[in-house]
């Protein structure tokens, strides 16, 4: 094979390669819109008797009061390692199990740790719910907080 | 572009011709044979993996609770992760299969001879790397059949004399398999492996290099022709070539996920990866300490295989001692394969 067949080969090759990728970018468009991936800024769906009870829990301990609605997040603590705010909740699902966010609720945060470790204790601190919460609340509690994740919220490379 | 040429020049001291030279190196015309052109593959499949690699990283959760799960998502939710795993996946099996081919080449046209013996021996230090990092890739997908290869994998390891049950509790970061020990697993294979094969594979190019490619024994022809462009676009030409075949295989096949791992419950038939049938076999077929100490004895004789040749050789010169002992553990090696693939 002459050096120019093989510089053509290489072309066509590098065509067909591309056409390759291109197809299986839309065979995966296509699979995702066939599985009815939700999309942001989709409505609203109505939540089940579960989550219900879970949102009542958190207003009615006042969770939101430094987590923010919806775990929103928002409330400033100053000089606390958690970038001087509380911590927001609507992301709890990417970095914690089921398990350890219930042990969470559980024993809280007695100390919160400090940004300068010279500077003041930071005011606000996660308190324990051990005894206050029954397993079956601190379950409802734990799912109404993993469904705050944004829905539909797209991950790709 | 010659501003930009005589910019860089300016900038960086270094002769262009001289760089120039140095990609034209003349190649013996044996070298224009598509099974010649299969070193240099391994080494782009490499780039492959570590491109993958690092996108599935971005996404993979490292521990016991959550590894399961996140390659899950990589898998099904992720945009384009099934394809992203599949082609790490795919370039994984793949890397196996052409090291080995590579080196049945070397094998056979006896490069691996005087001065070429060191080579050799880091040749066969990246195939061993390959393997430890198709192992440790393969037990971070922390399904039923990783989980138990793993488990299985590292008791064997803990049979080898002296420093294995060390060596044991290097890898594993405790007595059994423990939630440290995917964290380990994963660093070895993001950090320490990929570390340990870029260096031994820009020794094993220099030195190539630096000897020049091995001639072909009874080929007479003195004839050479350019590294750039002719035997690069032969290069380019397998990469795309294999690259092709791999998207279309994953489009059709993507890649898929067993059960979660379940530590307590050990399920029916553990098998490992293809690569690893003809130890499996040959352990089953023996005793564990005849089988540690085979495998021993073969991975050393296959690094110190260029001097045993040069030993069968002085004792009977002529008679092609290498080709009858490469033969048989070559159909050995094929033997042991489909035999635990098909009979199992």
């Amino acid at each position: 094979m002459s050096i120019v067949t093989e510089k053509y080969l290489v072309g066509i090759m590098g065509l067909i390669l591309v056409g390759s990728v291109l197809a299986t970018g839309y065979l995966d468009s296509e699979r995702r819109k066939k599985e009815n991936v939700p999309r942001p800024l989709e409505a609203a769906q109505p939540l089940s008797p579960e989550l219900q009870s879970g949102l009542k829990i958190y207003e009615q301990f006042s969770c939101a009061a430094c987590h923010g609605p919806g775990g929103k997040g928002g409330v400033h603590n100053f000089n606390a390692q958690s970038g001087q705010e509380v911590p927001p909740l609507n992301h709890v699902a990417d970095g914690y199990t089921k398990p350890e966010l219930i042990a969470k609720i559980q024993n809280g945060v007695p100390i919160e740790p400090k940004l300068d470790p010279n500077g003041p204790a930071p005011p606000l601190h996660m308190p324990g719910y051990k005894d206050l919460l029954s397993d079956a609340q601190l379950n409802d509690l734990v799912a109404y907080l993993i469904s705050l994740k944004p829905k539909g919220e797209e991950s790709g490379f | 572009m010659r501003r930009l040429t005589r910019w860089i020049e300016g900038r960086i001291p270094v002769d262009s011709e001289v760089v120039r030279e140095q990609l034209r190196e003349p190649l013996p015309v044996h070298m224009k044979s598509w099974i010649f052109c299969l070193g240099g593959t391994p080494a782009m499949l490499f780039g492959i993996l570590a491109i993958t690699g690092i996108l599935l990283t971005f996404y993979y959760v490292p521990s016991p609770a959550q590894a399961y799960t996140s390659v899950s998502n990589i898998t099904f939710k992720v945009r384009m992760g099934w394809f992203v795993r599949g082609i790490h996946q795919g370039a994984s099996q793949l890397m196996i299969v052409t090291v080995l081919l590579h080196m049945i080449r070397v094998f056979f046209t006896r490069a691996y001879r005087k001065p070429r013996e060191l080579n050799w021996m880091l040749g066969v230090a990246l195939f061993l790397i390959t393997l430890t990092f198709a192992f440790t890739g393969y037990s971070l997908v922390y399904d039923q059949l990783s989980y138990w290869a793993t488990t299985v994998g590292t008791n064997m390891i803990a049979a080898v004399p002296l420093i294995g049950q060390p060596l044991l509790i290097l890898l594993r970061g405790g007595s059994d398999v423990n939630p440290n020990t995917l964290s380990r697993f994963y660093d070895f294979h993001i950090g320490v492996l990929p570390m340990m094969m870029t260096l031994l594979i820009i020794a094993h190019l220099a030195l190539v290099r630096l000897h020049g490619v091995a001639p072909l024994p009874g080929d007479p022809r003195r004839e050479t022709y350019p590294f750039f462009p002719d035997h690069m676009l032969r290069e380019v030409i397998i990469g795309l070539l294999i690259l092709i075949g791999l998207v279309n295989f994953v489009m059709f096949f993507p890649p898929t996920i067993g059960e979660p791992a379940t530590p307590g419950n050990t399920p029916g038939h553990i098998r490992p990866e293809w690569y690893f049938f003809p130890t499996y076999r040959w352990l089953k077929l023996t005793s564990l300490s005849v089988g540690i100490w085979g495998s021993i004895l073969f991975v050393a004789g296959l690094f110190l295989w260029p001097f045993i040749d040069a030993a069968l050789e002085r004792i009977a010169p002529r008679r092609h001692l290498w080709m009858f002992v490469g033969t048989a553990f070559f159909l050995m090696t094929i033997v042991f394969m489909l035999w635990e693939a098909f009979v199992g």
